[in-house]
């Protein structure tokens, strides 16, 4: 079953494009990772997702059902997390915490687990949350977004300021809600992070989405790198074909292959070769890729 | 249709402001009567009465001289800038700040991603608000109240008029928080909402003074919500209580029906 269905989602902030027919679909039990840069449209799509922008045109199903403005019903199964997480700087974490669970009838079942994994210290929690470091607020944005145990998760770059350690422990716990059948959809522009805990990806750029796909599938459908070092280095970097160079340091020349393997080696035969690399593919690369596509 | 959870949140942010309120237009309304029946005005204010022209006399009228009375210094008492200004903070403030200002903040779109329609936030808001100001106006009936009972007037209480003023007074500052919440409901800056209700209210107070002393100009008064409130003229019971209820309500509800919904077809942040 489709959790998210968006169909034709357009949206422009008066003559500026926010997004344009963006459609996509995530199924139950997914992680589905959204991957942009800033200003893409990654926080618009999301933002008509929670109904807090109102849609020029196109259609939002959740759960099944399409949803029509101001309806909150379905609210009550997802769990938020805005980009900015801005809460009220006067109120002690734990205050915010149970000020906002009295909106849902829903209780906060996982708030201590939460807490416990996410290494919040009840020190930190009876802070003003003006006083808590970004970082500790994040934390408390992910508790605040996961703790009455949603059926989606709706996160905006969920990450943004933890530290590798949390980030990990967050990672962790969204592989034990995605093992509970919950759904996530999570945006980042972290590219390792969708690589690592997401099953499906789309891709946005300009508003536009690029590429829908499953990350494995993305992987081999994109062009690789190739790093070619040289014995010495060259006053004009070789032009290989089928291959787009990318950077050059020194006599170390970074490629992406992008047709006939057959031929690039061909070419590289002739040049004198010290070292040639072909690293796993990563989406650093796709993502590279679709963002220097138009200039191209 | 209201968020308990909502309001008592607004509520206790705005508890210390409102106890404050509360005692002062109180003490404001004992030192009212306090002036009036020790410091003998009357006699003063005749004298000082008869001393300015003709034209000036005729401008003032009855109501200033009624004014030294003790219900004329009460009526005076609910039309001082004092209570004015710090009812009109309470009216703007409330909307700008939960409103605009949470647009603002980001806060607003945390508690519109949780399971409470819109309409119900902004009405629960605009209880919150109501509730407030009659909180304060009551402060005011108590005030007088108690001046009234020290010095002995209590036998001459006027008990319609200072319903008719106090109820008067609520639905003008009703007014006031109704067009900030129409502001509000198209911005996003509490600050600029501030500035902008607080500029028209300005313009509505100096307008009704300027038609006022100005005999040319004085269908202007019609333009003006302060025009709909005159606590020294409803002292005096003539009948203006319905006409002024009536213009008030209607300017309060059109306000409030636009800037509902407009904040219901709104983005957020928008």
């Amino acid at each position: 079953m489709s959790v998210i269905e968006v169909k034709n989602l357009t949206k422009y902030y008066k003559k500026v494009l926010g997004i344009e027919d963006v459609s996509f679909s995530v199924e139950q039990g997914e992680i589905f990772g959204f991957l942009g840069p800033n200003g893409a449209g990654k926080t618009t799509t999301i933002r008509l997702l929670m109904d807090l922008l109102r849609p020029d045109h196109g259609a939002i199903s959740l759960f099944g059902t399409q949803i029509k403005r101001n309806q909150v019903f379905y609210k009550e199964k997802i769990g938020y997390l805005p980009g900015d997480f801005l809460p009220y700087g006067e109120m002690p974490g734990v205050k915010f915490l149970k000020y906002m669970a009295k909106y849902r009838t829903r209780p906060p079942e996982l708030r201590q687990t939460l807490l416990d994994k996410l290494n919040f210290t009840s020190r930190e929690l009876s802070q003003k949350i003006k006083h808590l470091s970004h970082g500790t607020r994040q934390k408390l944005g992910i508790i605040f977004a996961l703790e009455h145990n949603p059926d989606l998760a709706i996160l905006d770059e969920p990450t943004s300021g933890l530290d590798p350690l949390v980030q990990e422990a967050f990672y962790e716990i969204l592989w034990d809600f995605q093992k509970g059948g919950k759904t996530i959809f999570l945006s980042s522009h972290i590219l390792p992070e969708v690589e690592k805990v997401c099953h499906r990806v789309a891709i946005i750029r300009d508003g536009k989405i690029v590429a829908l796909e499953e990350i494995e599938k993305l992987k081999q459908k994109r062009p690789r790198r190739l790093i070619v070092t040289l014995k010495n280095k060259i006053e004009n970097p070789p032009l290989l074909p089928e291959a787009r160079l990318l950077e050059c340091i020194e006599n170390r020349y970074s490629y992406f292959v992008e047709g006939n393997i057959s031929e690039l080696l061909q070419s590289l035969i002739k040049l004198p070769i010290e070292d040639i690399v072909f690293p796993e593919p990563n989406l650093e690369d796709i993502f590279l890729d679709y963002y220097s596509g138009s200039e191209n | 249709m209201i968020n308990r959870n909502y309001i008592y949140n607004v509520f206790r942010e705005h508890l210390s402001f409102l106890i404050f309120a509360f005692i002062l237009v109180a003490l404001f309304q004992i030192l009212m009567v306090t002036l009036v029946v020790e410091a003998d005005i009357l006699n003063i204010a005749q004298i000082f009465f008869s001393k300015f022209p003709p034209q000036v006399q005729q401008f003032l009228g009855e109501e200033f001289i009624a004014q030294f009375s003790v219900n004329g210094a009460v009526a005076f008492g609910y039309n001082h800038l004092i209570v004015l200004i710090f009812l009109t903070i309470i009216a703007i403030m409330l909307p700008a700040k939960h409103i605009a200002g949470e647009i603002e903040s980001g806060t607003l779109e945390l508690i519109c991603s949780l399971p409470i329609k819109r309409l119900n936030l902004t009405f629960s808001l605009w209880i919150v608000t109501a509730f407030v100001l009659i909180i304060v106006v009551i402060g005011g009936w108590l005030g007088t109240i108690i001046g009234m009972l020290i010095y002995q007037q209590i036998s001459n209480f006027p008990s319609t008029q200072l319903f008719q003023i106090g109820f008067n007074l609520w639905l003008l500052m009703l007014t006031i928080n109704s067009y900030t919440f129409l502001i509000s409901s198209y911005s996003r800056e509490g600050n600029r909402v501030t500035l902008r209700a607080a500029g028209i209210t300005l313009f509505f107070f100096f307008l009704n003074y300027t038609a006022k002393l100005w005999i040319d100009v004085s269908f202007l008064k019609h333009f003006t919500i302060f025009n709909y409130y005159q606590p020294q003229t409803l002292m005096l019971g003539q009948p203006i209580f319905v006409k002024n209820i009536v213009v008030l309500s209607l300017l309060m509800l059109v306000f409030l029906i636009i800037a509902f919904r407009k904040f219901n077809l709104r983005d957020i942040p928008g």
